[in-house]
């Protein structure tokens, strides 16, 4: 049976076993992720990772000290489901935080979507993250859609999805080297309209990523900024949570493309065209001229309607105004224990 | 009527509307927005490709401010262009 977007990410969770007390998710791990381990002896000595095998565990910390005396191995639980389990030498008091830093399935962002959504076109997208060098770390632990949880995980690493791109994942916004998919005059033009609004601006941006799960908190963040933006707009500020962000080199990166695209009036254009573009995909650029349009030239298509049986489609796209700005690191801090 | 959206900052400009639409002053209340309509030939070469979003603007009405806001959005068509100001 296949996936739909709005189905629910398949997590089980304690109440697969007879007797739990309490009911808690049990989650996936991706990459290098730091969890909580989930009680599941009555005698306190032994805790599940996660739902599936695990290539390995780093560490394991009592209240921030780490532990000596534990043992990993992947293995069954009682419904003979694959989990994988720590055993400790003595049993942690009721009220101390235990974690575990634990290595998980792939951390590439192509094999973690092809693992919540199989697809078997994602492979351009699996190289451009590997050449990237794009390697996620986190934990799945509460019930979302499908759908949400493909754009978080894209979210992480600045890219996005459609059911209508070939390959179906990539960048945002995307390389500006990719070729123009088609290109559109004033007399290919019908009902348009551009637009641009101050609520999709924005100047500065707080980034909080390299999440550790076991504490329910963000490690590290940075704060960018785009002072010449800011100057011109106010500062507008938001925030980008990158929660499976492990390094601030990867942060730095998603953030920098994100804001270079938000700093600046977003263009976004609609218009009717002949059904001969009902083939347009989204997510690749293509090229508009009109004399009375704001701006012209380069454009990334968001949507494409074909509006079957109407005899026009309706596209949808997007380019910021203005040249690329610069970006600045304002502020990188890293989480410690007090 | 004369309709002028005047914005003040380092490169002030006047630029004239044909209408005005959303503005409201209703009772137990007032709407702090509004939107002018504008031809394309009131505007300058090169003031809409990348518009001056959150510049401060006042709207004037046959010499009479009727509101002080930002510039908050811009949409054009092949009718007339909408500078959107909010209060």
């Amino acid at each position: 049976m296949s996936t739909a977007l709005s189905d629910l990410i398949p997590l089980r969770d304690t109440s697969a076993w007879a007797g739990y007390d309490s009911i808690a998710i049990i989650p996936r791990i991706y990459g290098r992720a730091t969890v909580a381990p989930i009680r599941y002896s009555e005698n306190g000595l032994t805790f599940v990772l996660a739902d599936h095998a695990l290539q390995g565990v780093d560490s394991v910390t009592l209240d921030g000290t780490e532990l000596s005396g534990w043992r990993w191995r992947n293995g069954a639980d009682l419904t003979g489901h694959a989990v994988a389990l720590i055993d400790l030498s003595a049993a942690p008091d009721s009220g101390s935080v235990l974690a575990a830093t634990v290595r998980g399935l792939s951390g590439n962002p192509a094999d973690i979507i092809n693992d919540l959504y199989t697809r078997s076109d994602l492979q351009d997208f699996r190289i451009w993250c590997a050449n990237a060098g794009l390697v996620l770390g986190g934990a799945l632990d509460a019930k979302i859609t499908v759908r949400a949880a493909l754009a978080f995980v894209l979210q992480q690493v600045g890219a996005v999805f459609s059911a209508g791109l070939p390959g179906f994942a990539l960048p945002f916004p995307p390389p500006a080297g990719d070729p123009l998919h088609a290109e559109f005059g004033p007399l290919d033009l019908a009902s348009w309209s551009a637009e641009c609004s101050l609520s999709n601006l924005v100047t500065r941006v707080a980034v909080a990523f390299d999440w550790d799960y076991a504490e329910g908190k963000a490690k590290q963040s940075v704060v960018l900024e785009v002072p010449s933006a800011s100057a011109r707009h106010g500062v507008r500020e938001d925030e980008l949570a990158l929660p499976w962000v492990k390094t601030a080199r990867q942060a730095v990166a998603t953030a920098t493309a994100w804001l270079k695209w938000r700093a600046r009036p977003i263009w976004q254009f609609k218009f009717e065209a002949g059904v001969q573009f009902q083939s347009l995909q989204p997510g690749g650029w293509i090229k508009i001229t009109h004399p009375r349009l704001p701006v012209a030239g380069d454009v990334v298509v968001l949507d494409v309607d074909p509006r079957y049986g109407s005899g026009a489609v309706t596209v949808t796209a997007q380019a910021p105004a203005g040249l690329e700005p610069a970006v600045t690191l304002v502020r990188q801090s890293a989480g410690f224990d007090a | 009527m004369n309709i002028l959206v005047r914005f003040s900052g380092d490169h002030p400009i006047d630029i004239a509307a044909d209408s005005i639409s959303g503005y409201h002053r209703p009772l137990s209340g007032e709407v702090a927005n509004l939107t002018a309509s504008c031809q394309p030939t009131a505007f300058i070469d090169g003031w809409l490709t990348s518009p001056p979003l959150g510049l401060a603007c006042t709207v004037e009405v046959d010499s009479v401010d009727i509101m002080a806001g930002i510039l908050y959005g811009v949409r054009v068509t092949s009718q007339a262009i909408e500078l959107q100001v909010e209060g």
